[in-house]
């Protein structure tokens, strides 16, 4: 098993640099770059080309592409992500002030997103074709036809302009930083995203827990007469978690990419508002310090994932 | 040749467990049999062909140019020349719909072809050839799934500019991963089968009965795939023209239709202007996702209600 | 069974007595913060990071810096009257040519040292020896029209024309006359810098030193106290401000805010005031209660800028034919609802002069003007434009298209991202023969207009004419207002017939406050300027 362990971290490294030559390579290619951005249009106007080229020479923006790209390796290498253009501030620093949010606003949506959705699924099978299932089936189909942020701009115009009950926008009041007001920011975006996790998710449990109610087993112990509670959700719920818990590591990505959007819609300080203008503001630095700490959560969370499979189910064969 | 007829479509169904026995038993087409029996996905092919109708034949069923600009329309209400009304720019909102039908529909099921097709070609690449080749494919794979899509997407609409094609290749781009997997899956469980090590022994070569075994067994799991895959697609153009990242304008697209209601007073005040285009984004994603689930159930019965 | 149904419900329950709960607390957080007089605003553009004259490069920054620092002169809210800022009285020389400054005393930068005559020697001096790369965005050009400027580029030598003639007086000699300069004085980009703080950073580092990044020491009315990136700037009232003490405590200027988000903050009371909001807004914002809103018109103009070096913009006659072929009065109607002023010339000039031509729609006129170009017009006239700068452009575009489509122009649309488009717009290849832009000052003076304009060096439209530079130039260096006036009559019937830019119609900022806002508070016209007299400003409880 270390075995295992070691050689997809190798490979893991290797996807990383893969990762890192691709993303730089696409920005560094993309039309404009730091300098044109940050000039604003009436700015652009008023300089020439030669006094423009004289401020991309000051950048370093004249080198080489390649040249380029090894300095940014030699420094990350020796753990120098560098200096945002947009914001001036270090990559490092600016990416631990956003992963926080992000991390919280995703990780309560996971939280309560899951939960919901695995007693939705589980009462669902256990109501297998009586009206309850019919509606804990139809309802999350609903959700994942609505576009995310249809979803949050309805939201917001209800909750919080018609209602006043939430902020539409941000973290935290301005000059008031409390924990009360933290959840109260959160509510809108964490419930959204909370419910992009748990549509999906309730069919995959309603399915899994089927599969595993109708295993001979489960008949067994309800033939032996154990409380039906008792069966459901100690022997059938166990049971049917392994497959769910690979999915939620799946579509761990896919929660990332819907954070992007609820994160624009609700001006949450995340990960994904630092995404967005990194790529708009060519922010190469700040863009390769993103996307690497991104891929490399998402290779560490797939081999714990794989890992934490083998422990409990020792069928499972690594290779 | 009776011994290398293709094997069933999916894993052999569990009497005691299969719900749908009936279908199962049902005759040579047993998975187009389950299929038809599937109300919802019935719906959903009803659906998505009157979409694809009205796209196909949208210079016939619009009244107006999608891109015809009538001042004297700006932001009126449906009635009066304008079916459903018009926009901000005085631009009719049903012909604007029925041509961002093309939109969706071309980058729904453009992104999903080009996708089974590097998937497909990489998924197989990686089976047979399976010591360099295929772990450096399969690397790259790890690759591409290890950033998240839409993050991806960001990056390369960026290069090459927001445009229908950039969108479509875009998200293929991102997308090809998941059948990749599958193919390779696949071909490697095909070649330990027994009856094709049976055919080896014969004097058959391996790698020409796994191909010819590898389709029929592939189709399935990919039109599920590539179903779910058409849905994801069109919610992922309408994130991007969120984003300011979608189908270059003026070209009508749903995404973007929607996206005007990011202005509160179209939201409150003009609903018109954005309603109809998430009606058929929903509409159209549900009946893609119906169509796919009931060709998942179809294939395997084991999962059916 | 009913167990389950039960532990289920009793979930149900504690869910909703959390989500009341949380929602009972922002409440009760979001009541004790109005006790103490703060204000949230914003001006929606966008915000460069850093602070000070180096890191000038919008109007967002501008609004900020204003805050932050003082200039030697300042502007009515008429946008007209020069006031004093750090100078208490100045003079100008007839020719002018000589400016010395009367400079207040007892001020004291926020960190305790004091102010003195070094510091503006030193601040043009700096602006001088460093150069255009140590500014990211607006260039000190006046400080570099000081004789002495340009030989002290990339040097540590002192600049001849400007001198302290004692502690609290500044002698500045220009190389060529410049009745504007006082004018002008009151951009951001001439902020007086101290000295002890900035005397050793270099062209490279000037933009990075911490007083740029994180630690601005001014004069101002306010102090910044806190910066979040990407969320908010704090800053708290400079009680020994020379202008006297401001009356609200705290300042929140939010960062990065959506256009969309605007209407739902102002309403839900989150922004207190919002310079240059989207117009499209004022259907949702004229009705609510508690806010006022207010269309002023701005020195601002939407204008096309030809790329007059492409191929397919090369002719004046497919830019005259291009002007005629727009309603410009049909769009700014039902578009934008009448709010702004059509032109025929960019801002700033007097465009009454008969001898202008007015360019009113007219198809027929564009036609024939079309086709004695001799434009091929099979080949796509490709237009580019920026998405997300400028809400205005998504809408204007597809009726410009339209418009220059019916006199049989190919028009196409080329949207593009805003990295691309300044990318394109700057690059000495032409890739568009047109574009559409929006200036921010135009309309303060006509001589605003002539940093577009650069005959040697050509750049933006590239529409290189030397003799209009020249009028430029004397108009700029004459104190008598008729000359001044007639010259400015020449450039403007040169840019009327040669249009380098077609001038579609100078715009209006919309701007929203609560009613609590009062005091000296007036939105300028030109809205980057309203903070001028911020220490004046009062909240209502």
């Amino acid at each position: 098993m270390w075995n295992y362990a070691l050689r997809r971290l190798l490979t893991g490294t290797i996807v990383l640099w893969m990762v890192s030559v691709i993303v730089y390579l696409g920005l560094s290619l993309a039309p404009g770059d730091e300098l044109t951005v940050r000039l604003s249009p009436e700015v652009v106007a008023q300089l020439t080309p030669d006094q423009i080229a004289e401020k991309r020479e000051a950048l370093g923006l004249d080198r080489p592409l390649p040249l380029r790209y090894a300095t940014w390796l030699k420094n990350t290498l020796t753990g120098d992500l560098g200096t945002s253009s947009s914001d001036g501030l270090p990559v490092a620093e600016d990416i631990l002030a956003h992963l926080g949010p992000t991390a919280m606003l995703v990780g309560a949506a996971l939280v309560v997103g899951t939960v919901l959705a695995l007693t939705a699924g589980v009462v669902a099978a256990v109501r297998s074709g009586t009206a309850v299932d019919y509606l804990l089936g139809s309802v999350p189909i609903l959700l994942v036809g609505i576009p995310g942020f249809v979803f949050s701009l309805a939201a917001i115009y209800l909750f919080s302009v018609q209602f006043g009950l939430f902020p539409t926008n941000g973290m935290y009041t301005l000059g008031d930083e409390s924990f009360g007001d933290l959840l109260h920011h959160m509510a809108l975006p964490g419930s959204v995203l909370a419910i992009g996790v748990a549509a999906p998710l309730i069919r995959y449990t309603r399915a899994s827990m089927l599969d595993v109610l109708s295993s001979e087993y489960i008949v067994t112990a309800r033939a032996k007469g154990l409380r039906p509670s008792r069966v459901v959700w100690s022997h059938a719920f166990r049971n049917a978690l392994l497959p769910i818990i690979t999915v939620i590591g799946v579509t761990l990505p896919e929660m990332v990419a819907g954070a992007v959007i609820v994160e624009q819609v609700f001006g949450w300080p995340g990960m994904g508002q630092l995404a967005v203008r990194a790529a708009g503001n060519r922010d190469v630095a700040l863009m390769m310090g993103i996307v690497l700490v991104i891929a490399l959560s998402v290779v560490v969370a797939n081999l714990l994932a794989d890992l934490a499979y083998v422990r409990a189910d020792p069928r499972v064969r690594l290779v | 040749m009776s011994d290398l007829d293709p094997p069933p479509l999916a894993v052999p169904a569990d009497p005691a467990g299969s719900a749908s026995s009936t279908a199962a038993n049902a005759g040579r087409y047993p998975a187009l049999r389950r299929f038809a029996d599937h109300r919802m996905a019935l719906l959903g092919v009803g659906i998505l062909a009157v979409v694809v109708l009205l796209a196909l034949l949208a210079p016939l069923v619009a009244t107006h140019a999608p891109n015809e600009v009538d001042l004297t329309a700006v932001n009126h209400k449906p009635g009066g020349g304008h079916l459903l009304g018009a926009d901000n720019v005085g631009r009719d909102i049903w012909a604007r719909l029925v041509f961002g039908a093309r939109t969706s529909l071309i980058v729904g099921f453009g992104a999903v072809a080009i996708s089974l097709l590097i998937g497909i070609t990489v998924g197989m690449l990686a089976g047979f050839y399976g010591r360099w080749i295929g772990a450096l494919l399969m690397r790259i794979t790890d690759a591409v799934m290890s950033v998240p899509p839409l993050v991806m997407v960001i990056v390369f609409v960026a290069i090459a500019g927001p445009s229908l094609v950039s969108v479509t290749v875009v998200i293929a781009l991102t997308t090809w991963p998941a059948a990749a997997r599958l193919v390779r899956g696949q071909v490697l469980a095909l070649r330990e089968r027994e009856f094709i090590t049976a055919a080896e022994v014969i004097g058959v070569p391996r790698r020409g009965i796994v191909l010819r075994h590898l389709l029929p067994n592939l189709l399935g799991p990919l039109s599920v795939v590539g179903t779910f895959g058409v849905a994801n697609a069109i919610l992922v153009e309408a994130g991007l023209s969120f984003l300011g990242l979608g189908v270059r304008p003026p070209t009508s697209s749903w995404g973007q239709m929607v996206n005007a209601a990011q202005s509160p007073v179209v939201l409150m005040n003009r609903p018109w202007i954005w309603v109809p285009a998430s009606v058929a984004i929903v509409l159209t994603v549900l009946a893609v996702n119906f169509v796919g689930d009931g060709l998942r159930d179809a294939m395997d019965p084991k999962g059916s209600r | 069974m009913v167990l389950r149904r039960a532990r289920l419900s009793a979930g149900l329950a504690l869910l909703a007595a959390t989500a009341t709960l949380v929602a009972a607390c922002g409440k009760s957080s979001t009541a004790t913060s109005q006790s103490n007089t703060s204000l949230t605003f914003t001006r929606l553009g966008i915000n460069t990071a850093g602070f000070g004259p180096s890191n000038q490069s919008t109007g967002n920054d501008a609004v900020v810096n204003s805050l932050i620092f003082s200039n030697l002169v300042k502007i009515a809210p008429d946008e007209k009257t020069i006031i004093a800022d750090l100078a208490q009285t100045w003079e100008q020389s007839p020719d002018a040519k000589e400016f010395t400054f009367h400079l207040r005393q007892g001020v004291t930068w926020s960190d305790g040292q004091p102010f003195t005559a070094a510091d503006v020697v030193f601040t043009v001096t700096q602006a001088a020896q460093l150069g255009s790369t140590a500014y990211v965005g607006y260039q000190p050009t006046q400080w570099r029209q000081v004789v002495g400027a340009t030989e002290a580029k990339g040097t540590k030598n002192p600049v001849s024309g400007v001198t302290a003639i004692d502690e609290h007086t500044v002698k500045l000699t220009l190389a060529a006359p410049n009745a504007e300069f006082v004018r002008n004085l009151t951009d951001a980009v001439y902020s007086i810098v101290p000295k002890h703080l900035l005397q050793d950073a270099t062209a490279e580092n000037v933009r990075t030193v911490e007083f740029s990044k994180t630690k601005p020491v001014g004069t101002g009315p306010y102090v910044l106290e806190k910066a979040v990136p990407d969320q908010y700037l704090q800053f708290k009232a400079n009680p020994k401000y020379f202008g006297g003490a401001p009356k609200i405590a705290t300042l929140f200027f939010k960062l990065n805010v959506k256009p969309e988000s605007v209407a739902a903050q102002l309403q839900a009371g989150e922004l207190g005031l919002v310079l240059n909001d989207a117009a499209t807004d004022a259907p949702a914002l004229s009705g609510v209660k508690g806010l006022t809103t207010k269309f002023v018109v701005s020195p601002a103009a939407q204008f096309l800028q030809f790329r007059t070096d492409h191929p397919q913009a090369k002719d004046v006659r497919l830019r005259q034919a291009i002007y005629y072929a727009i309603d410009r009065r049909a769009m700014l109607k039902s578009l934008f609802g009448d709010n702004g002023e059509i032109r025929w010339v960019l801002p700033g000039f007097d465009q009454n002069d008969t001898a202008l031509d007015r360019y009113e729609y007219s198809p027929d006129k564009a036609k024939q003007l079309l086709a004695a170009s001799g434009l091929d017009l099979g080949q796509p006239f490709k237009i580019s434009y920026a998405q997300g700068v400028d809400p205005a452009w998504d809408q204007m575009m597809p009726a410009i298209q339209k418009y220059l489509k019916d006199v049989g122009l190919n028009a196409v649309l080329e949207p593009l991202d805003s990295a691309a488009w300044s990318a394109a717009n700057a690059s000495k290849d032409a890739k568009y023969p047109m574009t559409v832009n929006a200036g921010g000052s135009m309309g303060l003076s006509p001589d605003r207009s002539s940093g577009y304009f650069n005959c040697k060096a050509p750049l933006s439209s590239f529409y290189a004419n030397c003799q209009m530079d020249d009028l430029y130039a004397q108009a700029r260096g004459t104190t008598d207002a008729s000359t001044r006036a007639d010259l400015y009559k020449q450039v403007a019937q040169i840019l009327n017939r040669d249009v380098p830019m077609v001038a579609l119609w100078q715009t209006t900022s919309y701007n929203a406050w609560t009613n609590k806002l009062g005091g000296t508070f007036q939105v300028y016209a030109n809205e980057r300027d309203t903070a001028f007299n911020v220490n004046g400003w009062t909240l209502a409880g």
